[in-house]
C-alpha cells in the first residue's frame, strides 16, 4: 500500500481553497445513506423487471424444455441453472448493499482506536463495501436477465425434438428405423436418415415404437 | 478555555495562516485507507484531535456548485479543522473551529 508523508505546502491556503476542502467534506456526508438509498431503488427496479421477465416468458410459445431437441434442452437447463445462480447472488449483493451485513461485527474489526476520529473510517469502509455490492448486484441481476431471455428464447425457437420412431425388424434380417409418413397417394412410406422407402408390410417381424432409432438401424 | 486533552475552544472563525501548514505537518500523520488517505493530527488552531478523509472518488452526489475535490495524489491538498469539539459561534453544518491550511501530501513508495 502506498505510504505518504505530509510537509508544509509551498503556498498558503486560499478561500479557494477552503471551498474545496469543504466540498471533500460535505461529498462524504451521508454517503453511506446515499448508497442505502440507491441500493433500495435499484433492488426494487430490478426485482420487478425480473419479475416481468419470467412472467413474458410464460405467456406465449413451448414452455417444456423437454419439447426441445438435444442439446438444446441440455443447453436451456445450465442456462436457467446460470440465471438462477447470478439471480441468487444479485439479490443478496442488493440486500447487503441495501440494509448491511445480517451479522453482527466485533467492535475491534469496525473501531479502528489508532485513528482520532474511527467513526469515519469505519462509514468510509461500510460505504465502499456497499457500494460495491450494489454495483456488482445490478451487473450480476442485468447477466441474470440476459441468461432467462436466452433460455427462453431457446425454448421457443430452439428444434423441437423428434417424435417417436418406429423399428421394424424383417424377416430377412433387415431392420429400419424412422418414422413412417404416407405420400401423394395414400401409400405408407419409411423415412430414415438413409432415405425414404416403401413401407412393406407383408414380411415384417415386428414393429414397435422407440424413442430414439439406435445407432447402425436405418 | 482549555480541555484536558488540550482542546482550545476557540469561537469559530474561518481563519488560516502560514504558520499552519507547518505546524499540522509537524505532527500530523497519512493513514493509507481503501479508498485513499486519511490525515489524522492536531488542528493548529485550536488543538483538537481531528481526521481528514481524503478519498478520490464518491458515491455519486450532487457536488455543490463550484466544488472541487481535491484528488489524493495531488502534491498540495486544502484541508480544514474537522476537530468534534465545541466553538462558539460555529454555523450549523459546519465543523471544528474554521481554521483552513494547505499541505503538500507526497507518496514515498
Amino acid at each position: 500500500m502506498t505510504q505518504y508523508q505530509i510537509t508544509r505546502a509551498p503556498q498558503a491556503a486560499t478561500a479557494v481553497d477552503r471551498r474545496a476542502a469543504r466540498a471533500q467534506i460535505r461529498i462524504q456526508d451521508g454517503e453511506l445513506n446515499r448508497v442505502r438509498a440507491a441500493a433500495i431503488s435499484w433492488r426494487n427496479g430490478l426485482g420487478a423487471l425480473l419479475a416481468g421477465l419470467i412472467g413474458f416468458g410464460l405467456i406465449k410459445g413451448r414452455t417444456d424444455v423437454g419439447q426441445l431437441a438435444s442439446p438444446y434442452d441440455a443447453i436451456v437447463g445450465g442456462t436457467l441453472a446460470a440465471a438462477l445462480v447470478a439471480g441468487g447472488f444479485s439479490a443478496w449483493l442488493l440486500m447487503r448493499a441495501a440494509h448491511g451485513r445480517p451479522a453482527a461485527v466485533s467492535t475491534a474489526e469496525l473501531v479502528d482506536r489508532s485513528t482520532n476520529d474511527p467513526e469515519t473510517r469505519a462509514l468510509q469502509d461500510e460505504t465502499l463495501d456497499s457500494w460495491l455490492a450494489l454495483r456488482r448486484g445490478v451487473l450480476l441481476a442485468f447477466g441474470c436477465g440476459f441468461l432467462l431471455c436466452s433460455a427462453v428464447a431457446t425454448t421457443w425457437y430452439g428444434p423441437p425434438k423428434d417424435g417417436p420412431q418406429v423399428e421394424a425388424r424383417w424377416r430377412n434380417g433387415a431392420v429400419l428405423c424412422g418414422t413412417v409418413e404416407s405420400d401423394a397417394s395414400g401409400a405408407l412410406m419409411f423415412r430414415t436418415p438413409a432415405g425414404t422407402v416403401p413401407l412393406d408390410l407383408t414380411g415384417i417381424v415386428t414393429l414397435r415404437a422407440v424413442d430414439t432409432c439406435p445407432t447402425g438401424a436405418s | 478555555m482549555t480541555t484536558s486533552t488540550g482542546h482550545q475552544g476557540v469561537p469559530y472563525e474561518e481563519i488560516t495562516e502560514d504558520a499552519y501548514s507547518d505546524a499540522f505537518a509537524h505532527g500530523a500523520r497519512a493513514i493509507p485507507t481503501r479508498r485513499g488517505v486519511l490525515l489524522d493530527g492536531g488542528c493548529p488552531r485550536c488543538a483538537g484531535q481531528m481526521s481528514y478523509p481524503l478519498v478520490d472518488k464518491v458515491f455519486r452526489s450532487p457536488l455543490p456548485p463550484g466544488a472541487q475535490v481535491p484528488a489524493t495524489n495531488s502534491k498540495v491538498v486544502a484541508i480544514l479543522c474537522t476537530c468534534p469539539e465545541d466553538h462558539p459561534a460555529r454555523p450549523d453544518g459546519e465543523r471544528g473551529c474554521g481554521a483552513y491550511w494547505n499541505i503538500t501530501l507526497s507518496a514515498t513508495t
